[in-house]
């Protein structure tokens, strides 16, 4: 998922899922082929080289403390659980997209010509809401250990490895000969990374504070 | 061109450049120092909940009730704190997971937002 894939699947020899068109080819069975191989090493190893740079950034930067851009919102935090929450919802839409070009969701007659463009666009502009976010909480809060604040400490670990599964995936999708896991574990990792940043940031604010206020 | 794939293309050059910004900011984007002053002391010309709003909202809540920073409200710095000068202390030298304003804030601007705090 997130500004990725024009999934067909399968995935068949010699086409990326981001380029491929939405006709199914045969899938890949077995060992991965060598291009496979090496973009997947590729697309993993360096999603978790930028977690780690994340996490280091995070913890090595002196947390500034400050506001950065509140716009129309009552603050700062208020601005960053509503763009979280858009995040989460088009994540949620470009699963169920995937889930409908993937055949996993029947609705009507199948996936239409541009659900492809609509699920690549749903993720771009997901990952786009999630940047001001981030860069609140690296450059102004960091990485927060403290064993007794096990939310702040889970949702600091999972906010960067979300945007080491989001690198991982946006890579292995361009890959060619995929086996058929790799996308659904890549696109489910960033999926996953958000649902529990989204539950232990925008939801705990929600439930915690004054509801869904501006 | 189909207009949705067009609109796919540009948001996805947003993006990239807004990563890129975002990477870039990281690095380049400073705290504000501190400005210049006048030997400490109390904060009396400086506005506490300004700098309050500014600096210690984003945690600790635009009323002090607390987000991912603890409560500030209901007396409970001048409960945890009944001597000044160690909230003081906390607030420019850090904490555990509070980071240090010593660097960002003058002397005046500390002793204005703790005494601020202290009110909540």
């Amino acid at each position: 998922m997130f500004n990725d894939c024009h999934p067909d699947i399968p995935h068949g020899p010699s086409v990326s899922a981001y380029d491929a068109p939405m006709a199914a080819a045969p899938p890949v069975t077995g060992a991965p082929a060598a291009p496979a191989r090496t973009g997947l090493l590729v697309g993993f190893g360096l999603g978790a080289v930028i977690a780690l740079c994340f996490g280091a950034y995070a913890r090595v930067h002196d947390p500034s403390g400050e506001s950065v851009v509140v716009l129309f919102f009552s603050g700062q935090i208020q601005l960053k659980v509503w763009l979280a929450t858009v995040a989460f919802v088009l994540a949620v839409l470009q699963v169920l997209s995937a889930m409908w070009m993937y055949g996993k969701i029947d609705i009507g007659s199948g996936a239409p010509a541009w659900l492809g463009d609509a699920h690549k666009l749903m993720g771009t502009l997901a990952f786009l809401f999630t940047l001001p976010v981030a860069y609140h909480c690296l450059w102004s809060l960091g990485y927060t250990v403290d064993p007794t604040l096990d939310r702040v400490f889970v949702h600091s670990l999972f906010g960067c490895l979300f945007y080491g599964a989001f690198v991982s995936k946006v890579l292995v999708v361009r890959t060619e000969n995929l086996p058929g896991w790799a996308l659904p574990v890549a696109g489910a990792a960033v999926f996953t990374t958000l649902v529990v940043l989204w539950s232990t940031s925008s939801f705990w604010f929600f439930t915690t504070f004054d509801g869904a206020k501006f | 061109m189909n207009p949705l794939k067009t609109a796919v293309n540009v948001v996805q050059f947003f993006a990239a450049a807004a990563a890129l910004a975002f990477v870039v900011l990281l690095f380049v984007n400073d705290p504000e120092k501190p400005a210049a002053t006048g030997g400490g002391g109390a904060g009396g010309g400086v506005d506490g909940a300004a700098v309050f709003s500014q600096n210690c909202a984003g945690c600790h809540g635009a009323d002090g009730s607390g987000i991912s920073g603890p409560p500030l409200d209901d007396g409970i710095v001048v409960t945890n704190f009944p001597d000044i000068q160690d909230q003081i202390d906390v607030v420019t030298n850090g904490r555990g997971p509070m980071p240090s304003f010593g660097d960002r804030l003058s002397a005046e601007e500390i002793q204005a937002v703790v005494e601020y705090t202290r009110t909540l």
